[in-house]
């Protein structure tokens, strides 16, 4: 009888309203995380996957099947020399970068943490760099380092410090640089900027009584403003890292791997072999290389950023 | 009444047979069949088109497209054409992201040997072709080999940029010559000789870009016996005592008569260069002459047009060929293919031609008689490229490794390194690494 009573208040129980589906924490949580789900989904875990299995087959544009080739394609470009030129100038270029960006970036926010006229108009001015589009400002980089009309050349040369223009993006070496040039110069405001964010975070009463024990300002940097920035640091290094060891466009545009395939990076390698030569296996599998690389870097920031909130 | 109902069943089984074997043959009609025109008149109206072509360096051939093409075919037919132009060096990603894909353009303009690179991917143009070809009193030889793959047409020749060295005729003749050099030795020495007495150099781009590095390193190459590979394209060749000589010559070239900085160039920036009377020469299409005309009398009066000089195996030239394909993924060619039709029959490509003063050459023979666009006799020389051009992969056939290598300017890296101090013996024997690749051989 009691059971029966239960049925019928079920029955007559009406249906739940969007609202209380929504109050129901289980549910609520699905139903946000779903869009984020969705774009990871689609836009990064598919092309992923993708890469992945393209790169174990002998897919091309010019066929419309592809068969599994296992790791050949990986260790094909082992042997290829343009491939080993790549790595070596990946490595260069993200090593050289990201230690300038990070040493001119530390020192940029030092001073911009220091109180003078129009320092906000500074600090914005400072962004400037990272806001812009990155193929515009190659394109600007491009006419700076033009073989035939470098503003940088017109400057040399008639100052009397040398005869003759630097061939900026015609020499493998020079060319090296000026990419390395662009890069820092777009990089070093992101820095910049997280590390000023970082800095005022600093105690300033810690520096104070430093001060009034006698510390010197390099000793307060190098004592208490480090060591209180180093997380920021940190993070800003390897989102740095994982920026430039599969940067594109600056190179892109500016050398297009050039002269001689000395600047090629495995990012655009990987272009001109998938698209330009078609070959989309083994362009999938010269951008896995830089996986490795990357997950290192990922699992050192989640560890880090795991290991900084459980503290 | 069983007996009925068991014949009436083998009947619908047999109906729904026949009916099956009908559909099925419905159905492979259209792949039977090369050209749907011969099955009657394609109907335009109501139909949209969309040609991707390349921007030319000449901006009135873009307008004939623009302009032209829309108001004299596609009003009057009734077609929604919309004309997509992209640069010469940004086409390819986009044709091949369309392929890929099995969506875009019904009609896309191809470079070089593309139409081998992506033949299982293009419908069969062999009808269109063979018309084209007829009308305009035959291909050239080159522009065959490009569009050709296997005995079927996969792709009609739309034409080709041929390059011809511009040069100052009056920093020539100051520097003690009397007319442009025939021979490659003569070349560097009346090169050094011009950039001694004018402090200018010959202009030559050796970088990855689609037009004038290839156009250069590749003739220079079968001028002294060298090649990728012999004849037959089974055997590489690359690393040969012709390739050396070629590539003692370039240095020699390049040392004398040459600057590194054309390392770093693109197809405009010899453009750009050569109107700021920066070098004395360059090998480019007729744009520099052109543009010269219209915005530098001046330079255009000093500036003469010659052919590549000849080495020891003779003179070759390597045109910049283009072709139209009709890619598989498009459902109703019909339009498309009623579209290159148009184009290139004779009468239409002359006035295309008209308008580009000649930028673009014919891919038949009609295009350096009848539909001469110039009577400017400093033009001439251009007559002669689509006799003499040849194709990537010269001397075998053009193949889908050779465009594969032509794609990853195996052959301009080559000159490159030996222009940035490599030795000869290094620089081959780095090509032949990466075209044993390449040729998978």
């Amino acid at each position: 009888m009691r059971a029966e009573a239960r049925e019928h208040a079920i029955a007559a129980r009406p249906p739940l309203s969007i609202g209380e589906v929504l109050d129901r924490q289980g549910v609520l949580a699905y139903v946000l995380l779903f869009p984020g789900l969705l774009i990871l989904t689609v836009f990064i875990a598919y092309p992923f996957v993708t890469s992945l299995w393209l790169a174990v087959t002998d897919q091309s544009v010019s066929t419309s099947g592809a068969r599994f080739i296992g790791l050949e394609n990986f260790i094909g470009e082992l042997g290829s020399q343009i491939f080993q030129q790549t790595v070596r100038n990946t490595l260069v270029y993200t090593a050289v970068t990201v230690v300038f960006k990070l040493v001119l970036g530390i020192a940029l926010a030092v001073l911009m943490n220091q109180s003078f006229r129009l320092k906000n108009l500074a600090r914005a001015a400072l962004l400037l760099p990272w806001i812009v589009p990155t193929a515009l400002s190659a394109i600007a980089w491009l006419w700076l380092f033009d073989a035939t009309f470098s503003v940088f050349n017109w400057l040399l040369v008639h100052s009397g410090l040398t005869t003759r223009g630097i061939n900026w993006l015609g020499e493998g070496g020079w060319a090296m640089t000026a990419i390395i040039i662009a890069n820092v110069w777009r990089g070093t405001p992101f820095f910049a900027i997280t590390i000023l964010a970082g800095l005022q975070t600093v105690d300033r009463e810690l520096l104070e009584a430093a001060s009034v024990d006698g510390a010197s300002t390099w000793q307060r940097f190098w004592r208490i403003t480090l060591p209180l920035v180093r997380p920021v640091l940190l993070i800003v290094l390897l989102f740095s890292t994982i920026w430039t060891i599969s940067d594109f466009q600056l190179v892109y545009v500016l050398t297009r791997g050039g002269p001689a395939n000395s600047t090629h990076l495995l990012g655009t390698l990987a272009y001109d072999v998938a698209v330009r030569a078609g070959q989309l296996s083994e362009g999938a599998a010269i951008s896995l290389y830089m996986f490795p690389v990357l997950i290192v870097c990922v699992v050192a920031l989640l560890l880090y950023l795991r290991r900084s909130s459980t503290t | 009444m069983e007996a009925r109902e068991i014949a009436t069943n083998r009947l619908s089984r047999r109906r729904f047979l026949y009916g099956a074997a009908a559909l099925a043959a419905a159905a492979c009609a259209p792949a039977a069949s090369p050209s749907p025109s011969a099955s009657g008149p394609v109907v335009l109206k109501g139909t949209k088109v969309q040609l991707l072509h390349w921007t030319s360096f000449v901006p009135d051939e873009d307008k004939w497209f623009k302009e032209t093409l829309v108001n004299d075919w596609a009003k009057p037919n009734g077609v929604d054409l919309t004309v997509e132009l992209v640069s010469a060096n940004e086409a390819q990603p986009k044709i091949v992201a369309a392929l890929q894909a099995g969506g875009g353009p019904d009609v896309m303009l191809l470079q070089w040997t593309w139409s081998h690179l992506y033949a299982d991917k293009l419908a069969d143009v062999s009808d269109i072709a063979e018309k084209v070809g007829s009308d305009g009193g035959g291909f050239y030889d080159a522009m065959k080999q490009n569009a050709q793959v296997q005995g079927t047409w996969r792709a009609v020749p739309f034409g080709m940029l041929g390059n011809a060295i511009h040069y100052r005729d009056s920093l020539l003749k100051d520097a003690g010559a009397t007319k442009f050099p025939e021979t490659w030795s003569e070349l560097t020495k009346v090169g050094a000789d011009v950039k001694a007495k004018s402090k200018l150099f010959l202009g030559q781009a050796i970088g990855h870009s689609f037009g004038d590095p290839p156009t250069f390193v590749q003739p220079f190459l079968w001028s002294y016996g060298g090649s990728e590979t012999d004849e037959s394209g089974k055997k590489l060749a690359v690393n040969s005592a012709a390739t050396k000589d070629a590539l003692v010559a370039f240095k020699d070239l390049f040392s004398k008569a040459a600057d590194p900085q054309v390392l770093s160039w693109d197809d405009s920036a010899n453009n750009r260069s050569y109107a700021a009377k920066q070098i004395w020469a360059t090998l480019n299409g007729a744009s520099i002459y052109l543009t010269a005309v219209k915005d530098a009398p001046d330079l255009a009066k000093d500036t003469k047009l010659a052919l590549l000089p000849s080495g020891p195996k003779g003179q070759f030239l390597l045109a910049v060929p283009f072709q139209y394909a009709v890619p598989k993924y498009v459902k109703d060619p019909g339009p498309a293919r009623e579209l290159i039709s148009y184009i290139m029959a004779p009468k239409n490509y002359g006035s295309f031609m008209k308008a580009g003063k000649g930028y673009t050459l014919a891919p038949y023979k009609k295009g350096e008689g009848d539909l001469w666009p110039s009577t400017d006799a400093t033009f001439d020389p251009f007559r002669k490229i689509g006799t003499l051009t040849k194709w990537y992969g010269y001397p075998a056939p053009p193949s889908t490794a050779a465009a594969e290598s032509g794609s990853k300017y195996i052959l301009v890296d080559m000159f490159a390194k030996v222009a940035q101090g490599d030795t000869p013996e290094s620089a081959m024997s780095w090509a032949e690494g990466e075209l044993k690749r390449v040729y998978k051989l």
